[in-house]
Protein backbone atom coordinates (compact mmCIF):
# COMPACT_ATOMS: atom_id res chain seq x y z
CA UNK A 1 0.00 0.00 0.00
CA UNK A 2 1.28 3.39 -0.78
CA UNK A 3 2.58 5.90 2.03
CA UNK A 4 -0.45 8.19 0.75
CA UNK A 5 -3.29 5.72 1.08
CA UNK A 6 -1.78 4.58 4.67
CA UNK A 7 -1.98 8.35 5.80
CA UNK A 8 -5.35 8.38 4.94
CA UNK A 9 -6.07 4.91 6.30
CA UNK A 10 -4.22 5.96 9.83
CA UNK A 11 -6.21 9.45 9.97
CA UNK A 12 -9.12 7.44 9.34
CA UNK A 13 -9.04 5.43 12.53
CA UNK A 14 -7.71 8.32 14.61
CA UNK A 15 -11.04 10.40 13.65
CA UNK A 16 -12.94 7.20 14.14
CA UNK A 17 -11.61 6.99 17.60
CA UNK A 18 -12.77 10.53 18.65
CA UNK A 19 -15.99 10.10 17.19
CA UNK A 20 -16.38 7.28 19.10
CA UNK A 21 -15.52 8.89 22.37
CA UNK A 22 -18.14 11.69 21.35
CA UNK A 23 -20.81 8.56 20.70
CA UNK A 24 -19.98 7.61 23.93
CA UNK A 25 -19.99 10.92 25.55
CA UNK A 26 -23.45 11.86 24.06
CA UNK A 27 -24.46 8.49 25.16
CA UNK A 28 -23.14 8.70 28.74
CA UNK A 29 -24.85 12.49 29.08
CA UNK A 30 -28.12 11.57 27.78
CA UNK A 31 -28.27 9.19 30.10
CA UNK A 32 -27.71 10.94 33.16
CA UNK A 33 -30.19 13.62 31.63
CA UNK A 34 -32.91 11.30 31.25
CA UNK A 35 -31.93 9.97 35.02
CA UNK A 36 -32.28 13.29 36.57
CA UNK A 37 -35.53 14.22 34.83
CA UNK A 38 -36.66 10.81 36.47
CA UNK A 39 -37.37 11.35 40.04
CA UNK A 40 -33.17 12.25 40.07
CA UNK A 41 -32.14 8.91 41.11
CA UNK A 42 -28.69 10.27 41.43
CA UNK A 43 -29.94 12.56 44.29
CA UNK A 44 -28.21 10.13 47.32
CA UNK A 45 -29.52 10.23 51.03
CA UNK A 46 -28.08 9.97 54.56
CA UNK A 47 -28.78 9.59 57.53
CA UNK A 48 -26.82 10.22 60.47
CA UNK A 49 -27.97 9.53 64.21
CA UNK A 50 -26.17 9.52 67.37
CA UNK A 51 -24.00 6.39 66.92
CA UNK A 52 -22.71 7.55 63.68
CA UNK A 53 -19.96 9.88 65.66
CA UNK A 54 -17.39 7.72 65.80
CA UNK A 55 -14.81 9.70 66.52
CA UNK A 56 -13.45 11.98 69.62
CA UNK A 57 -13.84 13.89 71.65
CA UNK A 58 -10.91 15.62 69.89
CA UNK A 59 -10.30 19.22 69.27
CA UNK A 60 -9.02 19.07 65.68
CA UNK A 61 -9.87 17.14 62.50
CA UNK A 62 -7.59 15.25 59.84
CA UNK A 63 -4.62 16.89 57.58
CA UNK A 64 -1.49 16.61 57.31
CA UNK A 65 -1.10 18.30 60.89
CA UNK A 66 -4.05 18.82 62.48
CA UNK A 67 -6.57 21.74 62.13
CA UNK A 68 -9.50 23.12 63.49
CA UNK A 69 -12.82 22.07 63.45
CA UNK A 70 -14.69 25.02 65.09
CA UNK A 71 -14.62 28.18 63.51
CA UNK A 72 -11.09 30.23 63.75
CA UNK A 73 -7.26 28.79 63.37
CA UNK A 74 -6.77 27.14 66.39
CA UNK A 75 -8.19 23.37 67.26
CA UNK A 76 -10.05 23.58 70.48
CA UNK A 77 -13.05 22.47 72.47
CA UNK A 78 -14.40 18.51 72.20
CA UNK A 79 -15.49 17.64 69.20
CA UNK A 80 -17.36 14.26 67.90
CA UNK A 81 -16.82 13.72 64.13
CA UNK A 82 -19.26 11.45 61.76
CA UNK A 83 -17.64 11.22 57.87
CA UNK A 84 -20.91 10.42 55.85
CA UNK A 85 -19.66 9.41 51.30
CA UNK A 86 -22.18 11.62 49.70
CA UNK A 87 -22.30 9.20 46.61
CA UNK A 88 -21.96 12.38 43.84
CA UNK A 89 -18.08 14.27 43.45
CA UNK A 90 -18.02 17.79 41.96
CA UNK A 91 -15.59 17.68 38.70
CA UNK A 92 -13.62 20.66 38.16
CA UNK A 93 -11.21 21.11 35.47
CA UNK A 94 -11.49 23.47 32.13
CA UNK A 95 -15.16 24.34 31.80
CA UNK A 96 -14.97 24.73 27.84
CA UNK A 97 -14.06 21.33 27.94
CA UNK A 98 -15.58 18.72 30.25
CA UNK A 99 -19.31 18.65 31.75
CA UNK A 100 -17.72 20.66 34.96
CA UNK A 101 -19.68 21.12 38.46
CA UNK A 102 -20.95 21.10 42.26
CA UNK A 103 -21.99 18.92 44.48
CA UNK A 104 -25.60 20.32 46.03
CA UNK A 105 -25.99 19.49 49.26
CA UNK A 106 -29.57 19.66 51.39
CA UNK A 107 -29.12 19.37 55.68
CA UNK A 108 -31.94 18.56 58.40
CA UNK A 109 -31.16 18.68 61.39
CA UNK A 110 -33.16 17.08 64.04
CA UNK A 111 -32.62 18.21 67.96
CA UNK A 112 -29.37 19.42 67.29
CA UNK A 113 -27.28 20.28 70.81
CA UNK A 114 -24.70 22.44 70.38
CA UNK A 115 -22.67 23.90 66.96
CA UNK A 116 -22.27 21.42 64.07
CA UNK A 117 -19.59 22.08 61.83
CA UNK A 118 -19.32 20.96 58.18
CA UNK A 119 -16.08 20.16 56.62
CA UNK A 120 -15.36 18.04 52.96
CA UNK A 121 -13.00 15.13 52.17
CA UNK A 122 -12.23 14.51 48.51
CA UNK A 123 -10.21 11.27 47.94
CA UNK A 124 -8.54 11.81 44.45
CA UNK A 125 -9.64 9.14 41.89
CA UNK A 126 -7.92 5.91 41.85
CA UNK A 127 -5.33 6.76 45.45
CA UNK A 128 -6.25 7.74 49.24
CA UNK A 129 -4.30 11.09 48.44
CA UNK A 130 -6.89 13.50 50.32
CA UNK A 131 -8.24 17.16 49.85
CA UNK A 132 -10.15 18.94 52.33
CA UNK A 133 -11.55 22.76 52.61
CA UNK A 134 -9.08 25.19 54.03
CA UNK A 135 -9.62 26.58 57.78
CA UNK A 136 -7.41 29.41 58.07
CA UNK A 137 -6.11 31.72 56.05
CA UNK A 138 -6.97 32.81 52.36
CA UNK A 139 -9.84 31.03 50.92
CA UNK A 140 -10.99 29.64 54.07
CA UNK A 141 -14.76 27.99 53.89
CA UNK A 142 -16.97 26.32 56.20
CA UNK A 143 -20.80 25.89 56.92
CA UNK A 144 -21.57 25.98 61.05
CA UNK A 145 -25.15 25.09 62.53
CA UNK A 146 -26.37 26.27 66.09
CA UNK A 147 -28.68 24.22 67.84
CA UNK A 148 -30.56 24.53 71.24
CA UNK A 149 -31.27 21.21 72.12
CA UNK A 150 -30.34 19.77 75.74
CA UNK A 151 -26.84 17.51 75.10
CA UNK A 152 -27.16 13.80 75.74
CA UNK A 153 -24.49 10.89 77.16
CA UNK A 154 -20.81 11.22 75.67
CA UNK A 155 -21.06 8.16 73.14
CA UNK A 156 -19.19 5.17 74.50
CA UNK A 157 -18.25 3.86 70.89
CA UNK A 158 -16.49 6.78 70.19
CA UNK A 159 -12.49 7.12 70.44
CA UNK A 160 -10.14 9.47 69.02
CA UNK A 161 -8.36 9.20 65.72
CA UNK A 162 -4.20 9.14 66.44
CA UNK A 163 -2.41 12.14 64.80
CA UNK A 164 -0.82 11.66 61.69
CA UNK A 165 -0.87 11.86 58.39
CA UNK A 166 -2.60 8.84 57.26
CA UNK A 167 -5.91 7.89 58.74
CA UNK A 168 -8.69 5.72 58.93
CA UNK A 169 -11.98 6.62 59.66
CA UNK A 170 -15.19 4.94 60.00
CA UNK A 171 -17.91 5.51 57.40
CA UNK A 172 -21.38 6.61 58.54
CA UNK A 173 -22.86 5.10 55.70
CA UNK A 174 -21.28 1.77 54.55
CA UNK A 175 -23.03 0.90 51.68
CA UNK A 176 -20.17 0.22 50.00
CA UNK A 177 -16.16 0.35 50.15
CA UNK A 178 -14.12 0.23 47.30
CA UNK A 179 -11.21 -0.93 49.01
CA UNK A 180 -11.03 -4.78 49.16
CA UNK A 181 -7.70 -4.37 51.76
CA UNK A 182 -9.65 -2.53 54.43
CA UNK A 183 -12.47 -3.71 56.90
CA UNK A 184 -15.99 -2.67 55.39
CA UNK A 185 -17.04 1.05 56.87
CA UNK A 186 -13.88 1.99 56.61
CA UNK A 187 -11.61 4.70 54.19
CA UNK A 188 -8.47 5.70 54.24
CA UNK A 189 -7.42 9.34 54.48
CA UNK A 190 -3.93 10.39 53.13
CA UNK A 191 -2.32 13.88 53.54
CA UNK A 192 0.71 14.11 51.35
CA UNK A 193 2.46 16.92 52.65
CA UNK A 194 1.97 19.96 54.75
CA UNK A 195 0.20 23.21 52.55
CA UNK A 196 -0.97 20.61 49.77
CA UNK A 197 -4.40 19.86 48.99
CA UNK A 198 -6.35 23.06 50.53
CA UNK A 199 -7.30 24.36 47.86
CA UNK A 200 -8.94 22.55 45.57
CA UNK A 201 -12.22 21.97 47.35
CA UNK A 202 -14.61 24.38 48.82
CA UNK A 203 -18.04 24.78 50.65
CA UNK A 204 -20.24 27.68 49.51
CA UNK A 205 -23.37 28.40 49.37
CA UNK A 206 -23.33 30.26 46.13
CA UNK A 207 -21.90 28.37 43.55
CA UNK A 208 -20.70 31.39 41.19
CA UNK A 209 -18.51 32.09 44.77
CA UNK A 210 -16.27 28.83 43.73
CA UNK A 211 -13.75 29.34 46.40
CA UNK A 212 -16.27 29.36 49.33
CA UNK A 213 -17.08 31.15 52.38
CA UNK A 214 -17.35 30.79 56.42
CA UNK A 215 -21.43 30.36 57.20
CA UNK A 216 -22.88 30.27 60.34
CA UNK A 217 -26.39 29.87 61.39
CA UNK A 218 -28.64 28.71 63.57
CA UNK A 219 -31.15 27.62 60.79
CA UNK A 220 -31.90 23.68 60.95
CA UNK A 221 -32.57 23.46 57.41
CA UNK A 222 -30.43 24.87 54.65
CA UNK A 223 -28.07 24.18 51.84
CA UNK A 224 -24.73 24.61 50.07
CA UNK A 225 -22.69 23.48 47.89
CA UNK A 226 -18.65 21.61 47.57
CA UNK A 227 -17.10 22.67 44.35
CA UNK A 228 -13.88 22.01 43.20
CA UNK A 229 -11.28 24.02 41.29
CA UNK A 230 -8.42 21.31 41.18
CA UNK A 231 -7.67 19.85 37.89
CA UNK A 232 -7.74 15.89 39.11
CA UNK A 233 -10.28 13.75 39.55
CA UNK A 234 -12.22 13.59 42.34
CA UNK A 235 -13.34 9.78 42.91
CA UNK A 236 -15.09 9.99 46.52
CA UNK A 237 -16.49 12.86 48.21
CA UNK A 238 -17.27 12.55 52.01
CA UNK A 239 -18.87 15.03 54.06
CA UNK A 240 -17.04 15.65 57.89
CA UNK A 241 -19.85 16.48 60.16
CA UNK A 242 -18.61 17.43 64.12
CA UNK A 243 -20.53 18.46 66.72
CA UNK A 244 -19.32 20.21 70.05
CA UNK A 245 -22.05 18.36 72.46
CA UNK A 246 -23.06 15.14 73.17
CA UNK A 247 -25.66 14.71 70.70
CA UNK A 248 -29.44 13.61 72.50
CA UNK A 249 -31.08 9.97 71.29
CA UNK A 250 -33.58 12.11 68.93
CA UNK A 251 -30.75 13.71 67.34
CA UNK A 252 -30.98 13.10 63.51
CA UNK A 253 -28.71 14.43 60.08
CA UNK A 254 -31.13 14.33 57.07
CA UNK A 255 -28.58 14.47 53.49
CA UNK A 256 -29.25 14.52 50.14
CA UNK A 257 -26.62 15.46 47.95
CA UNK A 258 -26.75 15.72 43.94
CA UNK A 259 -24.10 16.59 41.36
CA UNK A 260 -25.10 20.04 39.56
CA UNK A 261 -23.76 21.51 36.70
CA UNK A 262 -22.43 24.54 36.68
CA UNK A 263 -23.76 26.88 34.44
CA UNK A 264 -22.04 27.86 30.87
CA UNK B 1 29.30 -22.72 23.32
CA UNK B 2 27.47 -20.83 20.53
CA UNK B 3 26.63 -16.90 21.71
CA UNK B 4 22.96 -15.32 20.24
CA UNK B 5 23.28 -12.34 19.70
CA UNK B 6 20.88 -10.14 21.29
CA UNK B 7 18.10 -8.53 19.52
CA UNK B 8 18.73 -5.60 20.76
CA UNK B 9 22.63 -4.20 20.91
CA UNK B 10 24.13 -2.76 24.15
CA UNK B 11 24.01 0.78 22.24
CA UNK B 12 20.47 0.41 21.32
CA UNK B 13 19.45 -0.72 24.93
CA UNK B 14 21.71 2.23 26.44
CA UNK B 15 19.88 4.60 24.49
CA UNK B 16 16.42 3.57 24.54
CA UNK B 17 16.49 2.93 28.46
CA UNK B 18 18.11 6.95 28.57
CA UNK B 19 14.92 7.62 26.37
CA UNK B 20 12.69 5.59 28.71
CA UNK B 21 14.04 7.33 31.65
CA UNK B 22 13.80 11.20 29.66
CA UNK B 23 10.09 10.18 29.06
CA UNK B 24 9.73 9.66 33.13
CA UNK B 25 11.73 12.91 33.98
CA UNK B 26 9.61 14.81 31.67
CA UNK B 27 6.39 13.49 32.58
CA UNK B 28 7.23 14.24 36.29
CA UNK B 29 8.90 17.20 35.83
CA UNK B 30 7.35 19.26 33.57
CA UNK B 31 3.98 20.20 34.63
CA UNK B 32 1.86 22.53 31.73
CA UNK B 33 -0.97 24.53 34.14
CA UNK B 34 -3.34 24.45 31.41
CA UNK B 35 -5.87 21.92 32.91
CA UNK B 36 -6.58 20.43 29.36
CA UNK B 37 -6.82 16.80 29.17
CA UNK B 38 -3.45 15.24 27.26
CA UNK B 39 -1.70 18.61 27.12
CA UNK B 40 1.41 16.42 28.77
CA UNK B 41 1.58 14.20 25.32
CA UNK B 42 3.27 17.00 23.34
CA UNK B 43 6.37 16.37 25.65
CA UNK B 44 6.34 13.14 26.41
CA UNK B 45 6.09 11.48 23.07
CA UNK B 46 8.90 12.99 22.15
CA UNK B 47 11.38 10.70 23.53
CA UNK B 48 9.44 7.55 22.74
CA UNK B 49 8.85 8.28 19.02
CA UNK B 50 12.73 9.67 18.74
CA UNK B 51 14.12 6.51 20.41
CA UNK B 52 11.90 5.00 17.45
CA UNK B 53 12.84 6.31 14.98
CA UNK B 54 16.57 6.19 16.22
CA UNK B 55 16.87 2.12 16.85
CA UNK B 56 14.31 1.55 13.91
CA UNK B 57 13.51 -2.14 14.95
CA UNK B 58 9.68 -3.73 16.34
CA UNK B 59 9.78 -3.13 20.22
CA UNK B 60 11.79 -0.31 20.52
CA UNK B 61 8.76 2.10 21.52
CA UNK B 62 7.21 -0.47 23.67
CA UNK B 63 10.85 -0.74 25.41
CA UNK B 64 10.83 2.23 26.04
CA UNK B 65 7.45 2.68 27.05
CA UNK B 66 8.28 -0.29 29.58
CA UNK B 67 11.23 1.57 31.13
CA UNK B 68 9.17 4.92 31.78
CA UNK B 69 6.22 2.83 32.69
CA UNK B 70 8.44 0.94 34.96
CA UNK B 71 9.86 4.45 36.66
CA UNK B 72 6.45 6.00 36.45
CA UNK B 73 4.94 2.81 38.42
CA UNK B 74 7.53 2.73 41.79
CA UNK B 75 9.18 6.29 41.77
CA UNK B 76 6.55 8.24 40.49
CA UNK B 77 3.53 10.67 41.41
CA UNK B 78 1.04 9.54 39.19
CA UNK B 79 -2.29 8.57 40.71
CA UNK B 80 -2.61 4.96 39.35
CA UNK B 81 0.69 4.39 41.00
CA UNK B 82 1.38 0.61 39.62
CA UNK B 83 -1.18 0.61 36.56
CA UNK B 84 0.97 3.89 35.24
CA UNK B 85 2.90 0.67 33.45
CA UNK B 86 0.03 0.20 31.63
CA UNK B 87 -0.41 3.49 30.04
CA UNK B 88 3.34 4.32 29.32
CA UNK B 89 3.53 0.77 27.23
CA UNK B 90 0.64 0.63 25.59
CA UNK B 91 1.98 4.18 24.29
CA UNK B 92 4.91 2.41 23.50
CA UNK B 93 3.58 -0.15 21.44
CA UNK B 94 1.04 2.31 19.66
CA UNK B 95 4.12 4.06 18.33
CA UNK B 96 6.00 0.76 17.30
CA UNK B 97 2.77 -0.15 15.24
CA UNK B 98 2.33 3.08 13.92
CA UNK B 99 6.27 2.81 13.09
CA UNK B 100 5.98 -0.71 11.65
CA UNK B 101 2.81 0.60 9.42
CA UNK B 102 4.86 3.39 8.22
CA UNK B 103 8.50 2.23 7.02
CA UNK B 104 10.22 3.35 9.73
CA UNK B 105 9.72 7.25 8.41
CA UNK B 106 9.40 8.79 11.70
CA UNK B 107 10.78 12.11 10.24
CA UNK B 108 7.83 12.77 8.54
CA UNK B 109 5.63 15.18 9.91
CA UNK B 110 2.58 13.97 9.07
CA UNK B 111 3.69 9.97 10.45
CA UNK B 112 5.29 11.76 13.27
CA UNK B 113 1.54 13.63 14.07
CA UNK B 114 -0.02 9.94 13.39
CA UNK B 115 2.13 8.69 16.16
CA UNK B 116 2.15 11.10 18.65
CA UNK B 117 -2.09 10.98 18.41
CA UNK B 118 -2.05 7.72 18.49
CA UNK B 119 0.03 7.05 21.41
CA UNK B 120 -1.89 9.96 23.24
CA UNK B 121 -4.99 8.53 22.50
CA UNK B 122 -4.28 4.89 23.52
CA UNK B 123 -2.84 6.18 26.93
CA UNK B 124 -5.94 8.03 27.16
CA UNK B 125 -8.25 4.95 26.66
CA UNK B 126 -6.03 2.64 28.96
CA UNK B 127 -6.12 5.73 31.49
CA UNK B 128 -10.36 5.59 31.32
CA UNK B 129 -10.01 1.53 31.43
CA UNK B 130 -7.82 1.58 34.30
CA UNK B 131 -10.15 4.19 36.36
CA UNK B 132 -12.99 2.07 35.90
CA UNK B 133 -11.33 -0.96 36.71
CA UNK B 134 -10.37 0.86 39.78
CA UNK B 135 -14.17 0.96 40.61
CA UNK B 136 -14.69 5.33 39.75
CA UNK B 137 -18.04 6.25 38.66
CA UNK B 138 -18.15 5.55 34.83
CA UNK B 139 -20.60 8.75 34.76
CA UNK B 140 -18.41 11.31 36.25
CA UNK B 141 -15.51 10.27 34.05
CA UNK B 142 -16.88 9.26 30.87
CA UNK B 143 -18.79 12.70 30.29
CA UNK B 144 -16.10 14.91 28.68
CA UNK B 145 -14.50 12.09 26.88
CA UNK B 146 -15.66 13.25 23.78
CA UNK B 147 -13.33 16.91 24.16
CA UNK B 148 -10.63 14.81 25.58
CA UNK B 149 -10.29 12.56 22.93
CA UNK B 150 -9.80 15.94 20.29
CA UNK B 151 -7.17 17.09 22.82
CA UNK B 152 -5.36 14.14 23.12
CA UNK B 153 -5.40 13.64 19.60
CA UNK B 154 -3.99 17.22 19.07
CA UNK B 155 -1.47 17.77 21.73
CA UNK B 156 -0.14 14.32 21.00
CA UNK B 157 -0.13 15.02 17.27
CA UNK B 158 1.89 18.10 18.05
CA UNK B 159 4.23 16.02 19.97
CA UNK B 160 4.54 14.18 17.27
CA UNK B 161 5.53 16.86 14.61
CA UNK B 162 7.95 17.87 16.87
CA UNK B 163 9.79 14.73 17.58
CA UNK B 164 9.69 14.04 13.67
CA UNK B 165 11.62 17.73 13.26
CA UNK B 166 14.36 16.96 15.51
CA UNK B 167 14.62 13.20 13.94
CA UNK B 168 14.91 14.92 10.76
CA UNK B 169 17.43 17.36 11.61
CA UNK B 170 19.72 14.89 13.67
CA UNK B 171 19.63 12.56 10.50
CA UNK B 172 20.26 15.18 8.27
CA UNK B 173 23.24 16.77 10.40
CA UNK B 174 24.84 13.12 10.44
CA UNK B 175 24.43 13.03 14.10
CA UNK B 176 22.56 9.73 14.20
CA UNK B 177 22.73 6.85 11.91
CA UNK B 178 20.68 7.44 9.19
CA UNK B 179 20.25 3.94 6.90
CA UNK B 180 17.12 4.53 4.61
CA UNK B 181 15.81 7.84 6.13
CA UNK B 182 15.24 9.56 3.27
CA UNK B 183 17.12 13.24 2.63
CA UNK B 184 14.23 14.68 1.68
CA UNK B 185 11.63 13.92 4.12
Amino acid sequence: MEFGRRVVLAVGVLVMVVAASFLIDTAVWAAYLQDNDSNNPLLETATVDQEDFRHGPQSWRPYATPVAIGPGDLPSGDWYLAFVELGAVPVGGNPALSHTGSVHVDYRFTDLAGTASFSVYGLRAGDERTWTNRQSGYGTSGYYVSGTAAPGEPPRWASPLPQGDRYIIETADSSHSADDDVARGTRTFWFERTGSGLDGLHITTDPAVRKGQVTETTDPEGSFYVTYTGGNVVGDLFLMVAVDRPQPEDFELRLESTFVEDDR
Amino acid sequence: MIKHPSYFSLYEIALLSLFGALAFVIRMAIKIPLHIPGNSGILWVLPVIIGTALVRKPGAGTYVGIVSGLLASFFGLEALHVFDILKYTAMGITVDLVSMTFGYRLDHPVVGFIAGAAGNLVKMVVNYAVHLFLGVQGTFILIGIGASSVTHLVFGGLGGILAALIVGRLCRAGVVHQDDVPDDG
